[in-house]
């Protein structure tokens, strides 16, 4: 909105002295590329500045107090007794495995079975749109509505297992997915799964339809297997889209929260993570020095992400 | 609807001079009845569960709440068995319809609003040549990792107090909590990282060429962004419109956060977690509920998505 019209005003009062430059000292032009640059760079920075920048700051700041945001008159400066009583307590470790677990799980499965729900979908030629924007719905999809629709699914009283139990297969019957805190981690993992897959499945098959056919084609004049195919052409040719991909999902599996959030009973079901816990004592037990305290550890756990992010940035652009 | 337009990226050439048509003999080997099999019957799986909140949806409510949905598909014709009264509470008496509309007013400026900063920064980082602007990108791309939940606070803090470093003020207490420009500064911030990357990824893979060739003309930088670079970027441009779209409209937290729950104010999301709390005997106005959430994003992803993957995968695909 404001910032729009400023950036368009800001373009235009910076560009117009330019147009009549004509042959002017190289320095002079140079510098007004400078000038036009970083106007148009200008509110990008401040707003990032304002809402993600002074954020860190102000989050560190305040790990280090005894905060309590109805009170703003009696917090107090604790040093690090807030990381101390985070580190000593088991809900951190419990959310920090949990984290764990759920990072390890995103950087493998959902990648590999889009990969393989790509691969398999780039065989085939007819419906294959249709199958792809089918794939793709769970991902549109808000998530409470997914969070509602599973636990529905899969309640042991009216679920699918009741349902499959009328028609003979009583496997599911009893299994309470969602209440039996072995089985709610990776079953919110699993409902998390099934909104990222269609989107992997999207992303690679762009990726696939990428590769040289000729490639396929030797292979095929070699006696190859669809396996070795697979394995030794098509993986290949989509790695820099896996790279990128994997960063996208391992960052999100570290900031992962409504699914969590919405999905059963984090504490009582073994399935809080950071973040969740993060919401957990700023909000409700209202502890924004521990809140903040946590806040500090999950970005300092994303900062070798990030890193490896920029020298991604850094390899691009050697490239271009 | 676009189901039918195949993708740009999809358009195989059959190597000149080769008299081919099947897409055998340029080396894709058909699936056979296993890849066709496997495929089918994930397509079923990935249906079930969004088929049953529109079969539900149309369910009358004694029925929805003692029978599983999937009772209805072995008489489908049983007309008693369906209703459209769900949707009449939903709208009315949920308050879904003015939901909607505050859902709306969140949604549209604050898919415009990142989109139109992050076309301008992206534009500067890949064609403009001045010094700072490699530690201006990262640090705005970088960002894109920090936790969102983790700047709730200290953004409310400076919504309702603004900030001062010294005693000397530099963001001014603008009293933002709670009001329609609060949410679309936050989500225009949150979206900001992925649409200057995206876009400068997609901006900075067009033909220099072209760019050059402009320049040579004597197109200024003002020129060259509104007549070349946008109209060639809206692939891009849709894509990230799309992400940001759908990130806004089922987004929960931040509405809440800056937004409130009151029955006024409240967007969709948080009205169906509201209709959600009570779970087991609204189950029927739930599903409407959702049905009415995801209908927009639906038709949006709908009529955009010929230009979703190619916007995306510019910079990751390349060639």
């Amino acid at each position: 909105m404001s910032e729009a019209t400023q950036s368009t005003a800001a373009t235009q009062a910076v560009t117009a002295p330019e147009e009549g430059r004509g042959g002017g000292k190289l320095s002079e032009g140079a510098r007004a590329e400078r000038r036009l640059g970083w106007a148009l760079i200008a509110p990008a920075v401040i707003v990032m500045l304002a809402v993600t920048a002074y954020p860190i700051v102000y989050a560190i700041y305040l790990s280090l107090e005894r905060y309590d945001l109805r009170f703003p008159n009696r917090s107090k400066f604790i040093g690090i007794d807030n990381f101390k009583t985070m580190f000593t307590s088991g809900e951190f470790w419990d959310a920090m495995l949990h984290n764990v677990l759920w990072t390890v799980f995103f950087l493998i499965v959902p990648i590999a079975m889009g990969l393989a729900g790509a691969f398999m979908l780039s065989r085939i030629r007819r419906f294959q749109i249709l199958f792809r924007v089918i794939y793709f719905i769970p991902y549109i999809l808000a998530t409470i509505i997914s969070a509602v629709v599973w636990e529905n699914l899969l309640s042991p009283t009216n679920g699918v297992g009741v349902g499959l139990s009328d028609w003979g297969i009583h496997a599911f019957a009893n299994v309470n997915f969602l209440g039996d805190p072995k089985l709610a981690l990776p079953t919110v993992a699993f409902v998390n799964n099934w909104q990222w897959w269609g989107f992997l499945v999207v992303m690679f098959l762009a990726a696939m339809t990428g590769t040289d056919p000729s490639l396929y084609e030797a292979a095929r004049i070699d006696g190859a297997s669809e396996l070795q195919v697979f394995r030794h052409i098509t993986v290949p040719s989509v790695l820099p889209t896996i790279v990128v991909v994997t960063t996208y999902m391992v960052i999100n599996a570290m900031k992962v929260f409504d699914i969590v959030y919405v999905m059963g009973n984090p504490e009582a079901n073994h399935t809080e993570v950071i973040a969740e816990r993060m919401i957990q004592w700023f909000f409700l037990s209202n502890n924004d020095g521990r809140g903040a305290a946590i806040a500090v550890v999950l970005f300092l756990a994303v900062i070798p992400v990030m890193v490896w992010n920029v020298r991604q940035f850094r390899q691009q652009e050697a490239i271009r | 609807m676009s189901l039918t337009a195949p993708l740009p990226t999809e358009v195989e050439e059959a190597p000149s001079g080769a008299t081919v048509t099947d897409s055998e003999t340029v080396g894709v080997r058909r699936g056979g009845w296993f890849t066709k099999t496997v495929i089918t019957v994930v397509v079923l799986l990935w249906l079930i569960p969004t088929l049953g909140v529109i079969v539900t949806s149309f369910r009358p409510e004694t029925a929805a709440d003692t029978t599983g949905w999937w009772t209805v598909l072995g008489h489908p014709f049983r007309f008693s068995e369906w209703t459209i009264e769900n949707y009449r509470l939903a709208l009315d008496t949920g308050g879904f319809e003015n939901a909607f509309l505050n859902s709306l007013a969140v949604a549209v400026p604050s898919t415009v609003m990142p989109i139109t900063i992050a076309a301008f920064a992206a534009y500067a980082f890949s064609w403009m040549e001045f010094r700072g602007r490699y530690v201006l990108f990262v640090l705005v791309v970088g960002l894109l990792v920090v936790p969102l939940q983790m700047a709730l606070i200290p953004i409310l803090r400076l919504y309702t107090g603004g900030a001062s470093i010294g005693g000397v003020q530099i963001f001014p207490d603008l009293d933002l909590t709670g009001t329609l420009p609060g949410v679309w500064l936050a989500h225009t911030a949150f979206g900001l990282p992925l649409a200057v990357y995206l876009l400068r990824n997609y901006i900075g893979s067009l033909p220099s060429s072209i760019i050059e060739s402009a320049k040579i003309d004597g197109a200024d930088h003002f020129t060259i962004f509104w007549r070349l670079v946008v109209p060639l970027s809206v692939p891009a441009l849709a894509a990230f419109a799309i992400f940001q779209f759908l990130w806004v409209w089922n987004d929960f937290l931040v509405a809440y956060v800056f937004l409130g729950g009151t029955r006024d104010t409240r967007v969709l999301t948080i009205a169906l977690a509201g209709l959600a709390g009570s779970r087991g005997q609204n189950w029927h106005l739930l599903t409407a509920a959702a049905f009415i959430t995801m209908l927009l994003p639906l038709l949006v992803f709908f009529s955009l998505q010929r230009y979703f993957v190619r916007g995306l995968t510019a910079g990751a695909v390349k060639g």
